[in-house]
């Protein structure tokens, strides 16, 4: 999708075609966000979540990650299922590299972004729509930006609404195992950050490692899952920052960036 | 879990989600210097997913065999370097064929 625009300044160019530009940019990210909240919907279906909750939440919301960790975590079949707390505190956790990535997006905005043009940044930071964004060999502007805030989101919003219609057609035994492409899409999105930094691979190994360990536990003693995965995380993440030395004296060279870049990439560069 | 715990979660969830993209966004313009919190900061959403996936992936897909299948699916494309939509939907297509085919 990068061939689509020349390198060239889009100074001279009109807001409108700026924006046009973006939606034809966003348009794999659109397909692609489309599929997963399909299945995020028959997932939620399965789990006998209500009908609004999906759409209130790709409107409210808009992160796979979190939506997935909801519908995903909380089963109202189950009387065992994730509390409140502990469903709150995974999607902070997962939510905490919208904060990095929004900080390489803001530096890529033009100097005098307003404060409507930030909050319109602001919405538009997935892992999917920086990597295109903080990619392009042109300056952003925030029409530029819009443009594929707004495809993504309608995609990932028409996908949700079409998920609902859709596992309502559909027979439960062929919905069921749909619910395997929400990790599909965490290993689309781990596996390429684990390959690029031996950091990552070590701490998505021990994370694996520990969080196994904890549901080996009896029954009496074990955390709730979501605290696991929490704790295996987090633990994991720090242990390896603490683990790996820091990139030598040279603070001006180019390595802590060398380990940054491939988490936009890992999103899927090319959805 | 009730209904209206879920939408009040909906609603936490929404805030604390816009607060981490919109408060660095509107206030931090510089990088932050400490590379150690760089670098947890950076792991941490793929060590939390990854411990999210295993083991939960293996009861994802309709049945031990469809979802362990599925997920080798999905690694091998991942480890090909294909995109997110072709690993999701091949993982989910194999594990729908295979828990078909075994019912």
């Amino acid at each position: 999708m990068a061939s689509s625009s020349p390198a060239t300044r889009l100074e001279g160019e009109k807001a409108a075609a700026t924006f046009r530009r973006g939606l034809v940019d966003s348009l794999p990210i659109c397909i692609g966000y489309c599929a997963v909240s399909f299945t995020l919907s028959a997932v939620a279906a399965a789990h006998r979540h209500p009908f609004w909750s999906g759409p209130l939440l790709a409107l409210a919301q808009f992160s796979g990650t979190s939506h997935g960790a909801i519908v995903g975590k909380i089963d109202f079949r189950s009387a065992a299922t994730a509390g409140f707390g502990e469903v709150f505190l995974l999607c902070v956790a997962l939510n905490l590299r919208y904060a990095l990535m929004a900080m390489a997006l803001a530096q890529k905005l033009p100097a005098g972004a307003s404060l409507r043009d930030r909050i319109l940044a602001a919405m538009s930071v997935t892992d999917e729509i920086v990597a295109v964004a903080v990619s392009r060999p042109f300056a952003l502007t925030i029409a530029y930006v819009g443009g594929l805030f707004a495809g993504s989101f309608l995609g990932w919003n028409a996908g949700t609404w079409l998920g609902l219609a859709g596992t309502s057609l559909l027979p439960p035994r062929f919905v069921a195992p749909l619910g395997i492409a929400l990790y599909a899409m965490f290993v689309a999105i781990v596996v390429p950050a684990a390959r690029a930094s031996r950091r990552t691979l070590c701490a998505v190994v021990l994370a694996i490692a520990m969080n196994l360990a904890l549901a080996a536990l009896p029954d009496a003693v074990k955390p709730p899952d979501g605290v696991s995965m929490l704790l295996s995380g987090v633990t994991a993440a720090a242990a390896c920052a603490f683990a790996f030395p820091p990139k030598g004296a040279g603070r001006e060279s180019a390595a802590p960036d060398s380990e940054k870049h491939p988490e936009p990439k890992g999103g899927g560069a090319r959805p | 879990m009730t209904h209206a715990r879920l939408a009040a979660l909906v609603l936490a969830v929404s805030a604390a989600s816009f607060a981490f993209r919109f408060i660095p966004m509107a206030l931090m313009r510089r990088k932050i210097r400490n590379e150690r919190l760089v670098a947890f900061i950076g792991m941490l959403p793929y060590s939390i997913l990854a411990a999210m996936t295993v083991p939960a992936v293996f009861s994802s897909g309709g049945g031990r065999a469809p979802s362990a299948a599925g997920f080798a699916v999905a690694l091998a494309l991942a480890l090909a370097g294909r995109s997110l939509p072709t690993v999701a939907a091949a993982a989910a297509a194999t594990a729908v064929a295979l828990s078909a085919f075994l019912n």
